[in-house]
C-alpha cells in the first residue's frame, strides 16, 4: 500500500504523541464481538467480528486421517489417508516416533483480494499463505497447547485431522491476531465423535490388528482448548509501538512483531516480520507489552467463550 | 552460460580447515545460567558458535555467490540482479524501491530421508523469514523498479551418520522433528545469504549474521539456561546436562549497525528476562562471527577476483 508523505508524517506522529487517528491511544483496542457456532454443518466455528471493520469466520472439520511422520512426509500421509487401517506393518513402525501418536492440524486462510484493495492480490495470497503457516505451527507444537496425542486413534495409521479453514470477509488491520482468536474459538466450539477402538491379536500370524468405530451421535470436546495461546502483533511507527493497527496504520510501520502468549503470559512463539529492523532494548520493550496484552487478551476471550457456552447451554434446553 | 551444467553441483574444489574462533580478545562473559562447559558433547562452553568455513565466489554464473558448512550444515547461495522486475505488478511500483525474492530448496539428499522435488512449507517459511532478516540490511530504496534474486540451496542439512543397518536397532534415538532442524537451518542461511549479497555488491548498511540459541529446562530445577548455536546431536538428544530441549530463537543480527533484523522463537522459552539474555548472547555470538569469518571470507573473496591466477580456479 502507498502512503503519502503527508499521510505517513501525520500517522507517526499521531503515535508519537500517544494519539491515533480514531482517538485511540497507542496500547488500546477496539471491541471485538465473538459469536461461536453459527455454522452447523462444521465441528466448530467462529465468527470474530472488530469494531474496526476486520471479520473473520473460522470452520473446524475434523476428518480421520494418517498422521504426519516428519514435515517433510505430511504431503504423502495426506495421499495415504484412504489406506486400509489394519495394515499392520504400518501400525508397527511407528513405535518409537511421537508424531505418530498424535493428531494433526491443517489450517488454510481464504481471502477474496477484493476485501483488500490496497494489496496486489498476489500479496494477498502470500500473506495468507503465511499467517496459515504461523496458526499451523503453533497449534501443532507442543506450547500450542492442543492435546494432540488425545486426537491419536491408532498409532502409526490412523488420527483426528483438525482441518481449521479460515474465511476473511471484512479487512481493518490486524488480521493475524483476528484469525487467531477466531480459530481460538472455534476450537472451543469443536466437538469431536468419539472413537472406540478394538486391538486384535491373530494367533497364527503374531500380527496385531485394530479396529475402529467412530461414533454417530456421542461427541467429545477437544481436549486443551483452554492453554492455546493468544497472538498479540506490535507494529512499530517511528520509535513506537501500537496495538489493532489501521490498514493505514500498518502501512506505516516498518516492524511487526508477532507474539504469542500461553496461559501462563509467558512468550511461547515470536516471529519478526517487516521491513526494518529493532534494537535489542526495544524488543525487550516489545516482548513485554505483548505480555501484558496477551494478559488482557486472554481474560477478554475467556470471557466471550463463557458467554457463547451459556448461550449455547439455553439454546439446546 | 548455456554450456554450464547445472545439474551438477558447484561444491568447493578443496577443503579447508575452519578458523578457530576463540581467541583472547573474546573473553566469555560469565553469567547466572552458566552451565558446565564438559555438558556439550563437542566441548564447547554454552555461548560458544562451532566452527565454520565460508567463502565466496562459488558459482562463475550468479552476480554473487557464497558457501558456508557449520558442523554438517553445508550451504550454497548465489545472488542474481539487480535485474529489472519484468512482471506488472498492480499498485506500489512507482513509488516502492527494488524488491527481493528469496528461494530456498533443500537438495532431496539433504536429510537423512530422501526429501520429493516439490517444494514444502517448511521451505517456503524458510525463505520468507530469510527475506524478513535480509531486506533491513539492504537499501532496496535505492533500485526501483528492480528485483534481487537470492537462491539457497541446502546440500546436507543433518549429519550422515545413521546408516540403514542401525536404524533398526533400538539405542538410536528417533530423529528430531524435521522442523525443528529446519528453523534452525535459518541462521547460516542468514549468514550464506548476506554474504553472496555483499559478492554481488549490492548496496547494505551492514551484513547480516544469524545465529540460533537453543532453550533447555534443568530437570532438577525448573530453571532456564540456554546454549548457543546447538549441534546436530544436541538437537537430537534433547536431554544435555540435566535439560531438556524447551525452544529455541534464531535471530538475525547487523553487527555493526547493533540491529536486530530477524527473529524467529518457538517454543516455551520462559520469561522475557531469560530470552532477552539468549538474544543478547547471540547477537554478541554474531558480532564475533562477523569480524573473524565474513569479513575474511569477503576479503578473501575480493582478493581472489582480483589476481588472475587464482581468480581463474572459481571459474572453472
Amino acid at each position: 500500500m502507498a502512503v503519502s508523505v503527508c499521510e505517513r508524517e501525520f500517522t507517526l506522529t499521531g503515535v508519537a504523541s500517544n494519539i491515533r487517528s480514531d482517538g485511540r491511544g497507542r496500547s488500546d483496542v477496539r471491541a471485538a464481538a465473538v459469536e461461536s457456532g453459527g455454522i452447523s454443518q462444521a465441528s466448530g466455528s467462529c465468527r470474530v467480528s472488530s469494531a474496526g471493520g476486520t471479520t473473520v469466520l473460522v470452520g473446524i472439520k475434523v476428518a480421520v486421517g494418517a498422521p504426519a511422520v516428519t514435515a517433510s512426509t505430511a504431503a504423502d500421509a495426506d495421499l495415504d489417508a484412504d489406506i486400509a487401517v489394519d495394515n499392520s506393518e504400518d501400525a508397527e513402525l511407528s513405535i518409537s516416533d511421537a508424531d505418530l501418536r498424535r493428531g494433526r492440524v491443517v489450517c488454510a486462510i481464504d481471502c477474496n483480494p477484493a476485501i483488500i484493495p490496497t494489496m496486489d492480490p498476489r500479496a494477498v495470497e502470500d500473506l495468507c499463505i503465511d499467517f496459515s503457516e504461523v496458526i499451523t505451527k503453533i497449534l501443532n507444537a507442543d506450547h500450542g497447547g492442543l492435546d494432540l496425542q488425545s486426537l491419536c486413534i491408532v498409532p502409526g495409521s490412523t488420527c483426528w485431522v483438525i482441518h481449521v479453514d479460515a474465511l476473511v470477509l471484512g479487512y481493518g488491520g490486524n488480521l493475524l491476531d483476528t484469525l487467531f482468536q477466531a480459530t481460538r474459538g472455534a476450537l472451543h466450539d469443536t466437538l469431536i465423535p468419539k472413537v472406540t477402538v478394538e486391538e486384535s491379536t491373530s494367533a497364527s500370524t503374531g500380527n496385531t490388528s485394530y479396529e475402529f468405530d467412530v461414533a454417530d451421535d456421542e461427541t467429545e470436546d477437544l481436549k486443551g482448548c483452554e492453554n492455546i495461546p493468544v497472538i498479540v502483533t506490535l507494529f512499530k511507527i517511528g520509535h513506537h509501538h501500537v496495538i489493532d493497527p489501521t490498514p493505514l496504520e500498518e502501512a506505516c510501520s516498518d516492524v511487526q512483531l508477532s507474539v504469542a502468549i500461553n496461559r501462563k503470559g509467558l512468550p511461547c512463539a515470536i516471529q519478526k516480520t517487516g521491513n526494518g529492523s529493532i534494537e535489542p532494548s526495544q524488543l525487550a520493550e516489545m516482548i513485554q507489552d505483548a505480555k501484558a496484552h496477551g494478559a488482557t487478551l486472554f481474560k477478554d476471550m475467556d470471557e466471550a467463550i463463557e458467554r457463547q457456552r451459556v448461550r449455547s447451554l439455553n439454546d439446546t434446553k | 552460460m548455456d554450456s554450464v551444467d547445472r545439474k551438477r553441483i558447484h561444491g568447493p574444489d578443496k577443503s579447508v580447515l575452519p578458523l578457530p574462533l576463540l581467541d583472547s580478545q573474546h573473553e566469555s562473559v560469565t553469567s547466572k545460567t552458566t552451565l558446565n562447559p564438559s555438558a556439550r558433547f563437542d566441548g564447547r562452553t554454552h555461548e560458544e558458535v562451532r566452527p565454520l568455513f565460508a567463502r565466496t565466489a562459488m558459482v562463475s554464473q550468479a552476480n554473487g555467490s557464497a558457501y558456508i558448512e557449520v558442523g554438517c550444515i553445508k550451504i550454497i547461495c548465489a545472488v542474481y540482479g539487480p535485474k529489472q522486475i519484468t512482471t506488472k505488478s498492480k499498485s506500489g511500483d512507482h513509488h516502492s524501491g527494488g524488491r527481493i525474492s528469496c528461494d530456498v530448496r533443500l537438495a532431496p539428499f539433504a536429510g537423512l530421508k530422501r526429501k520429493g522435488y516439490m517444494k514444502d512449507t517448511n521451505e517456503h517459511s524458510l525463505a520468507k523469514n530469510l527475506a524478513t532478516a535480509l531486506t533491513p540490511s539492504l537499501l532496496l530504496a535505492h533500485l526501483p523498479k528492480s528485483q534481487i534474486d537470492i537462491h539457497i540451496q541446502i546440500l546436507q542439512a543433518t549429519a550422515g551418520h545413521v546408516s540403514a543397518s542401525s536404524t533398526s536397532s533400538a539405542t538410536v534415538l528417533p530423529p528430531p522433528s524435521f522442523a525443528t532442524n529446519l528453523s534452525l537451518l535459518l541462521s547460516p542461511c542468514i549468514t550464506v545469504a548476506s554474504l553472496a549479497l555483499a559478492d554481488a555488491g549490492i548496496e547494505m548498511m551492514d551484513s547480516v549474521v544469524g545465529c540460533s540459541v537453543g532453550l533447555f529446562r534443568r530437570t532438577d530445577k525448573n530453571s532456564l539456561f540456554w546454549m548457543v548455536d546447538p549441534s546436530e546431536e544436541e538437537r537430537e538428544t534433547r536431554a544435555l546436562g540435566g535439560g531438556v530441549w524447551v525452544g529455541n530463537a534464531v535471530v538475525g543480527v547487523m553487527p555493526s549497525v547493533g540491529r536486530i533484523s530477524g527473529l524467529v522463537v518457538d517454543g516455551d522459552v520462559g520469561d522475557v528476562g531469560v530470552l532477552m539474555e539468549a538474544v543478547n548472547v547471540c547477537v554478541d555470538a554474531c558480532a564475533k562471527v562477523h569480524d573473524v569469518v565474513v569479513k575474511k571470507a569477503l576479503v578473501d573473496g575480493f582478493h581472489a577476483a582480483s589476481s588472475p591466477v587464482s581468480g581463474s580456479s572459481s571459474a572453472v
